[in-house]
């Protein structure tokens, strides 16, 4: 990203003026709690401290120290890592097919998959659980009834639940597919603009359609797809809305992410303390990651 | 890099039909590609004509195995259910007073800040650039009770407004973003150009830019509402009276101790996601379109 | 209003509402009062407005006219939700008045100063309180909550099935009890490969517990001032037993589940014999809770008879009201929740087939009707450990995660339960 090279000499205080208002929201809005989020990762607060008012004891670093000193701790982060990579690559693959699709199609074929795309956008994250949960229930669930009626499969109360890996690959499900639309739409949408003409041509020149792809199609969409992921892992890595709720609202511990577990630290154990530290150590995790990655974007591909 | 044409490609139709040359060959492999797409949208959209499907069926049938794919005997009583709960009208009044609250003020404030990113380089650019981005890695659920306090201290726990100007945070950051990269796409020079003949920046920014940007800030709204109308773990908390809850929970008060009502569930979920699914189908074309140029400028 | 000292200076509070001022106008800012004006706000659960909301209305109409002028706003809470918002809206200034409490969730609240004192005595019949819920809410000598209703888990039977299997009346022992399932299971169960002559799903916690009291097991002991798990203990171990072997022989649903579907599931009638909540019955029966409505009056209950010759010790739920320290109106909240569960009111819960909170009323519910057994059984009502960090092993689903353990044949009832006593152990005394 670079300014606009066309931009215009600064005035003083304009830009600052402009985005004013939104800094302050920011600042103050998210700012301040952020603070008090901050501050409370170094500190010892429990409900007492909480109803009543009074500071909490400080605890220094003593709630770093007890969370990335404890094994359980980093097997959720590699598992929040190894779950982010997989529905970020799911998702934004499946979206780009789905583009690539649509593009192809005559226009009632394009107008119907944006249309169901839409709808799921528009479906509450709380009842795409429960319909997901309900599909895959082990009495009454349909995909056990119609992996069943394979020759050869009974899965019948099959419980997709209890082999973490199996409830994973069912969560996966859930988070990819409400994320599809967002991935397919834009993506779709930046292979609009790409000239037809462009592909024409270079398919007269005699490339391959992978080679067309990988020279003219793909590069012309790259920014939204660096956009896109990059959202994506932001998202996937703080989620927690799906696991909460395919698990009813009481995980265990082999469902935990990261978000998950700084949110039990704090309203179930009412460890305040240690889910602030948590969520800290995520978002610096992030912010690590995401260094990482623009570096390596940034280095494989041209500057954008 | 730059392709042509690019720059001016907000106004354009999104679709051009690929090529016109060998016809018959293409309309072939198109053939394939239309049964492909039907199967593909049929597998997307199941989990949503099941959840239309079981708001209209009878509570008796909607754990039945074998499982049925058609409602044998539809009835709308889960709709009459859900619609005769005593706070529906005023969760609704409140889902769209939040949800328009949030879409407007996000894209008041949002503009002014995505048109100084887009025309102005000013020192901290950069920086804004980076808090922007990093907002979104905030885990929400760390911050109820803070965000709770800092409301409760400003007297503003219980209001709509209260929630607007939460929301209004959390959907500020795409919001710039989006918009930043709409405002570079058009040409600096129709704004130069305007002012040369005595317009103020603020004229040539009403007449120039601003209608240029309409698909823009259609495609970006939809982003923000979508996130109003849905978010409910903030809206629980900040919000106590029964009629100035949101829609979604209100959808939650389905799942009682005493079981869950799936097919008032799925019933008020269809109604809920009704406006959005409106909303979305009239604005469609724009949101193609403004999503491309918002992203590839960015 | 009460000083701060941590919190946020008002300067920033006054930046906030200008920022708001900026954008906001649809807000509904005006009529915000940070004391409620004259309004005494009690949060009751959603159980309340779906069971006995005549009885809300009644106990308000007589508050109102003991107080003209005070308005009272009862606001209905989820149970998955209510302790999140709680927590937050209590480190905060404008705190409900009344707040209704699970009796498991009452202890940690107390200890750290949540609530404030309230005088027993000045409520009605204080002294015959059934103890379970009475015990939740004292704590070093002073009393905090006030017990609101109870409910007993009983024995629930189809009454068709019974009598088409030529089953002449609900059982009163435990041998009873297992011939009886045994011919259901072998009249229904054969023909049906989904039925479930006893519905009992692995992570319902408070049935299976119930074994573990049958055989004189405990979940947690307190030994000098300091709690400890003790679901490993021969006892414990021996009641989890016998549950694990009944879930063998008449359960054949999905095991890692637990009870939150029941009603729809009973409503589909692929079960004989449940063990749950009166209410259970009747809502397996209501389309509202995803029951079928033509299997009314196909219910009836019976006290579950335990393996040791007693009935099954019932898990003994219940809610309690409380008022919050921070609360400005700490005399009305008191004289509202006076009205609420004063034997009037106690009454009208009777009528509305829950348990009263007091042994004088309990003996009012007729012992033929549908809560009749309830009432017998909780006699030998138990509640979960009155320790300080409880709430934490609930909320971080320790037994139900054992129970699936065992019930799913991933470990023995004896690893299952060691592992679940350690991590009971490292979160009981905290608070």
């Amino acid at each position: 990203m670079s300014a606009d090279p066309a931009g215009r000499r600064p005035r003083h205080l304009l830009p600052y003026l402009l985005i004013a208002p939104s800094l302050l929201a920011l600042l103050v809005v998210l700012g301040y709690p952020l603070v008090d989020m901050v501050t409370l990762a170094f500190q010892d607060m429990t409900r007492k401290e909480l109803f009543s008012g009074t500071a909490p004891p400080w605890a220094g670093l003593g709630q770093f120290r007890t969370i990335l000193g404890d094994g359980f701790f980093w097997t959720v982060v590699a598992r929040t890592a190894l779950f982010t990579g997989v529905c970020v690559t799911l998702t934004m693959g499946c979206g780009l097919l789905v583009a690539l699709l649509m593009r192809r199609t005559s226009p009632w074929v394009r107008a119907a998959v944006a249309g169901v795309l839409v709808a799921v956008w528009a479906m509450p994250v709380m009842v795409a659980a429960a319909v997901f949960r309900w599909l895959f229930d082990a009495d009454y669930g349909l995909v056990n009834w119609l992996l069943s009626t394979l020759p050869g499969v009974d899965l019948a109360r099959h419980n997709w639940f209890t082999d973490p890996w199996e409830g994973f690959a069912v969560i996966t499900a859930v988070v990819v597919w409400g994320a599809l639309p967002f991935a397919a739409i834009s993506l779709h949408a930046a292979l609009t603009q790409i000239p037809p003409e462009l592909e024409e041509a270079a398919l007269i020149d005699g490339a391959r359609p992978s080679q067309v792809f990988r020279y003219v199609t793909f590069p012309a969409v790259k920014p939204v797809f660096v956009m896109g992921t990059t959202l994506m892992a932001i998202w996937d890595f703080g989620v927690f809305n799906q696991i909460w709720l395919m698990r009813g609202g009481q995980p265990e511990r082999e469902y935990y992410l990261l978000g998950v577990y700084s949110f039990i630290e704090s309203f179930a154990v009412n460890r305040y303390s240690t889910g602030a530290a948590i969520a800290l150590v995520t978002v610096v995790l992030l912010l690590a990651g995401a260094v990482l990655y623009l570096r390596q974007t940034l280095r494989l591909g041209e500057t954008e | 890099m730059s392709a042509p044409g690019r720059r001016t490609s907000g106004a354009r139709r999104p679709s051009t039909p690929v090529g016109r040359t060998s016809r018959g060959r293409r309309r072939g492999r198109r053939r394939r590609y239309d049964v492909l797409g039907i199967l593909v949208a049929a597998a997307i959209g199941f989990p949503v004509y099941w959840m239309v499907l079981t708001a209209f069926r009878p509570a008796t049938e909607i754990l039945s195995l074998p499982p049925e794919f058609w409602p044998s005997h539809p009835t709308l009583a889960n709709f009459d259910r859900a619609l005769s709960t005593e706070t529906f009208w005023a969760n609704v009044r409140s889902s769209a007073v939040i949800g328009l609250g949030t879409v407007l003020v996000s894209l008041l404030v949002g503009t002014l800040a995505a048109f100084a990113l887009a025309r102005f380089r000013f020192a901290g650019r950069k920086a804004f650039v980076v808090v922007i981005l990093t907002v979104q890695m905030i885990p929400l659920a760390a911050l109820v009770i803070p965000v709770y306090l800092l409301l409760n201290d400003a007297g503003m726990t219980d209001s709509l407004g209260g929630v607007i100007v939460v929301y209004l945070v959390f959907t500020l950051p795409f919001t710039v973003w989006m918009l930043h990269g709409f405002i570079a796409a058009i040409p600096v020079e129709l704004e130069e150009a305007a002012m040369v003949d005595g317009c103020g920046r603020l004229g040539a920014f009403v007449r120039i830019v601003l209608p240029l940007l309409a698909p823009g800030l259609v495609a970006t709204s939809v982003f923000a509402m979508v996130q109003a109308w849905n978010e409910y773990v903030l809206v629980y908390v900040l919000l106590s009276t029964p009629e100035k809850q949101t829609l979604s929970i209100w959808l939650v008060s389905f799942q009682t101790s005493f079981g869950t009502d799936y097919g008032g569930l799925m019933a008020g979920a269809t109604l809920t996601a009704l406006p959005v699914v409106v909303f979305f189908l009239a604005v469609h074309r724009k949101i193609a379109a403004g999503l491309a140029t918002g992203a590839v400028k960015g | 209003m009460t000083p701060r000292p941590t919190r946020r200076s008002v300067v920033l509070g006054a930046v906030l509402l200008t920022v708001a001022g900026c954008g906001s106008g649809g807000g509904d800012a005006p009529g915000e009062r940070a004391d409620g004006g004259g309004t005494l706000t009690v949060w009751l659960m959603v159980d309340a407005r779906e069971s006995w909301p005549e009885l809300v209305a009644s106990a308000n109409s007589r508050f109102a006219k003991a107080h003209p002028g005070v308005k009272v706003d009862v606001q209905y809470q989820q149970w998955t939700t209510k302790n999140q918002k709680l927590d937050a809206v209590l480190a905060g200034r404008n705190v409900p008045d009344v707040v209704e409490m699970g009796n498991s969730e009452t202890t940690n609240y107390i200890v750290n100063g949540a609530f404030a004192p309230l005088d027993p005595k000045t409520f009605d019949r204080s002294g015959q309180w059934l103890p379970a819920l009475a015990d939740a809410c004292r704590s070093e000598g002073r009393t905090y909550c006030v017990p609101y209703y109870a409910g007993a888990r009983v024995g629930v039977y189809r009454t068709d099935y019974f009598k088409s299997t030529g089953i002449t009346g609900a059982p009163r022992t435990y041998p009873e009890l297992i011939s009886a399932l045994d011919r259901l299971k072998a009249r229904y169960g054969a023909k049906d490969p989904s039925f479930s002559a006893l519905y009992l799903p692995g992570r319902y916690w408070s049935a299976a517990m119930g074994f573990v009291k049958d055989a004189g097991g405990e979940m947690a002991v307190e030994k000098n001032g300091r709690w400890q798990g003790a679901l490993s203990s021969p006892k414990s171990v021996a009641g989890l037993t016998t549950w694990k072997k009944l879930m063998d022989d008449y359960y054949v649903g999905d095991r890692a589940k637990d009870n939150g579907d029941q009603p729809a599931v009973i409503g589909q009638g692929k079960v004989g014999v449940f063990y749950g909540n009166t209410w259970e019955a009747q809502a397996a029966a209501d389309a509202k809770s995803g029951g079928d409505p033509r299997l009314k009056d196909k219910f009836a209950t019976f006290a579950f008879p335990g393996p040791s010759g007693e009935l099954l010790p019932p898990f003994l739920g219940g809610s309690t009201l409380a008022v919050p320290a921070k609360s400005t109106r700490q005399e009305l909240a008191a004289d509202w929740i006076r009205i609420f569960t004063d034997r009037e009111s106690q009454r009208q819960l009777v009528a509305a087939n829950t348990l009263p909170n007091n042994t004088v009323q309990l003996a009012d519910v007729a012992a033929g009707g549908i809560n009749g057994p309830a009432a017998q059984a909780a006699a030998r009502g138990w509640v979960t450990p009155l320790a300080p960090g409880w709430t934490s092993v609930e909320k971080s689903n320790v037994l139900p995660e054992m129970l699936e353990r065992i019930a799913t044949g991933k470990a023995s009832v004896g690893d299952a339960t060691r592992e679940a006593d350690r991590r009971i152990d490292a979160v009981i005394n905290e608070r």
